[in-house]
């Protein structure tokens, strides 16, 4: 997407994963086509070594699909990703599995993401057993470091994650996603289940681990205002699609794509400022069994016109390093600069 | 607190909820009280454990008796509901006070459409009687071996007649929650519907006796941040076409900051802090209310500062002593272990529970 292949660590093209809708056995008998969830449909982006890349949008929109088929967690349908020029897409598995201690991800919920009949030290040492790198002393003390690093005390180290708030099991999972010390981490709404208050901790967190360990982030979250605060670009997902892509700056200050100018209104801030404006764009979040033909915003927006009920508009460039899928776009651009 | 009475609708004083456990009994909810007005969204705020769901169940009695007890006074006609006996709570639930709670897909049953769903609710709340169950033969063992379950089969057939029954009534009431077509939604299941349509649905079930407080515990937390607004705009505009008074409870100041006109801030069973929106925002003394805004991430981090609360929300059970943010607290002095500060009037209707400011 943008173009600087010596700086990129990972260029994801075309990628595209379907899922399968398993069909009754009525729907077979009379011959139905088999029809498929349309998660991630033919997505293009790249992110810099070092840089915070935010995936935005609502559930159901396909971020977390993305994020688990960037790292090959689940084989993707079609699209190349590229991890420092290999293709983790095809790679044979051997090959793969080197590569994977330099890709790490963090999930929502870390109750869920951790085994809560392990202690601690094994749930963190647990990237090392699978790449069979250390010895046992050596191990504990990596697992101290890890703990250390994202303020934990190693003395912990031997209790269950039930004697852990959500706050601390979640810098857990964090541990256990550096602990290898990898290049780059898929963040899935890292901080969705946390309390307001810990959830500042946690992204302070992430962003001094960051500068600490160079780390390159995939931000995955619902949350515009943490999408602003933690990324240096950003993207927004509609329905297995990117509709837009560009500087957070940009994309908060002159957002294009009517979608993004909706979840942008919806960030509630705790000011007095925000009593509630009535914004345009009734209506939720269609299938992504059979998306809508043509624009696939165009159920909700404000603006379709019948051009966008025909033709699919493309992610083009409208201004330097901001792209836009939405037909009016280079409009609404001239507008905003008038 | 005091006077205005005629535009009070539930007012609730020195409110103390406990658990039984096996550690004895925990306050989940020590010493609260509160004024809900006519027409005004009264807005509850903490983060997880702070009791503010414990306190918006207790206003209808809706927790288990047997391992709960209650003290102070929950006001509401004129009746102290914590006086009543358990069966004549029964004529203020849905009727008087109704709630709506967090997740609407837990809510709803997935069995029955939506139409027979609020059908029932209609006639229970109506009649209080709706089958006559004693007439209704208890399935022989037989039967249960079979899987037949003939008080069930009785129930379907109620439930699609209850629906003919009121079907305009039905109709009327998805409509005021702004459903666009209300026909089709009422003959639809629970699962063909979105999240925020669903919650819609509990929505026009909880004010279909026109009660004089709505009690909203986290309606939007499940919901996608768009519809989030939409659910918002529509509880604020009932608010206003039914004079109701509502309790939002919610842990995001942002939600509060959208519609609420008067915000009490809750931390760990007590109240820390209560004062119109405005003031509340424009003025926050409690060092949590400020910590808890300073959490909100407003610019980007480059150009902002993200302020936290260092440490953890304590537990029920292992509350600190004295004031209960004391060990979270910068500004912590000698006076915060030992002792518990009480809440005071600052200026009109502002209210702080912390010794920086009086107490």
């Amino acid at each position: 997407m943008k173009k600087m292949p010596s700086e990129s660590l990972i260029q994801v093209k075309q990628l595209v994963k379907y899922f399968p809708v398993r069909a009754g056995i009525s729907a077979k008998l009379l011959g139905k086509k088999a029809s498929y969830v349309h998660a991630v449909d033919d997505v293009t982006f790249d992110i810099a070594s070092k840089e915070t890349f935010a995936v935005v949008g609502e559930s159901g929109s396909g971020k977390s699909t993305l994020g688990l088929t960037l790292l090959r967690l689940i084989p993707p349908t079609s699209g190349k990703v590229l991890f420092e020029n290999h293709d983790i897409a095809s790679l044979p598995e051997k090959q793969l599995r080197r590569l994977r201690k330099d890709m790490q991800i963090v999930f929502q919920d870390p109750s869920s993401s951790l085994d809560p009949r392990k202690r601690v030290l094994d749930s963190v040492a647990e990237p090392l057993s699978v790449n069979r790198s250390e010895g046992r002393t050596d191990r504990r003390e990596k697992v101290a470091e890890a703990l250390r690093a994202v303020g934990l005390s190693e003395l912990q180290m031997n209790q269950l994650p039930h004697q852990f708030s959500g706050g601390q099991r979640q810098r857990i999972s964090i541990a256990r996603a550096i602990i290898q010390k990898p290049k780059f981490i898929v963040l899935d709404e890292p901080t969705s289940s946390l309390d307001a208050s810990v959830q500042s901790q946690i992204l302070l967190l992430l962003q001094q681990l960051q500068s600490e360990f160079n780390l390159s982030y995939l931000l995955i979250t619902h949350n515009m205002a943490v999408a602003r605060y933690m990324s240096d670009r950003i993207s927004v997902m509609y329905v297995g699609k990117l509709v837009e892509v560009g500087s957070t700056e940009e994309i908060i200050e002159h957002p294009l794509h009517p979608y993004t100018q909706l979840l942008i209104s919806s960030v509630l801030e705790p000011s007095i400022d925000t009593r509630l404006k009535h914004v345009e764009g009734e209506g939720e979040i269609p299938s992504p069994v059979n998306p809508p033909a043509g624009c696939r915003f165009n159920t909700r927006c404000p603006f379709a016109k019948d051009m966008c009920f025909t033709t699919e508009p493309a992610l083009r460039e409208i201004e330097t390093g901001h792209y836009a899928a939405c037909h009016f776009a280079e409009e609404i651009s001239s507008k905003q600069q008038s | 607190m005091q006077a205005e009475s005629t535009v009070n609708t539930v007012s609730v004083t020195d409110l103390v909820v406990s658990y039984r456990t096996s550690r004895g009994y925990l306050k989940a909810v020590d010493n609260v009280s509160l004024t809900l007005e006519k027409a005004k969204i009264h807005a509850l705020v903490g983060e997880s454990g702070c009791g503010k769901s414990t306190l918006g169940l207790a206003l209808s009695r809706l927790l288990p008796e047997k391992r709960v007890t209650y003290s102070g006074k929950i006001m509401c006609k004129g009746t102290d509901l914590l006086s009543l006996h358990e069966k004549d709570v029964e004529k203020f639930r849905g009727t008087e006070i109704a709630t709506v709670f967090q997740e609407p897909m837990t809510s709803l049953n997935p069995v029955y459409k939506i139409g027979e769903q609020i059908a029932e609710a209609l006639a229970v709340k109506r009649h209080r009687h709706p089958y006559d169950t004693s007439s209704i033969p208890k399935p022989q063992i037989s039967n249960r071996l079979f899987g037949a379950n003939e008080e069930g089969v009785i129930m379907r057939f109620r439930r699609r007649g209850l629906y003919k029954q009121f079907a305009d009534e039905v109709h009327e009431l998805l409509m005021k929650v702004k459903i666009p077509n209300p026909e089709r939604v009422a003959n639809t299941y629970p699962h063909e519907l979105s999240g925020g349509m669903k919650q819609r649905v509990m929505i026009a079930m909880a004010i279909s006796e026109r009660p004089s407080l709505l009690v909203a515990d986290e309606p939007t937390t499940a919901l996608d941040v768009t519809t989030q607004t939409r659910i918002l705009e529509l509880i604020g505009s009932l608010t206003k076409d039914y004079g109701m008074s509502v309790l939002l409870i919610a842990h995001d100041l942002g939600v509060v900051a959208a519609v609420a006109d008067y915000i009490s801030v809750m931390y760990a069973g007590r109240i820390a802090e209560q004062a119109p929106t405005r003031e509340l925002f424009e003025n926050p003394l409690h060092p949590y209310t400020i910590g808890l805004m300073g959490s909100f991430p407003k610019g980007r981090k480059e150009n902002t500062t993200l302020k936290t609360i260092p440490g953890v929300v304590p537990q029920l059970g292992r509350y600190p002593s004295g004031c209960r943010f004391h060990p979270r607290c910068e500004k912590a002095f000698e006076r915060c272990p030992d002792n518990i500060p009480p809440l005071i009037e600052v200026s009109t209707g502002h209210k702080v529970a912390c010794f920086l400011h009086g107490g």
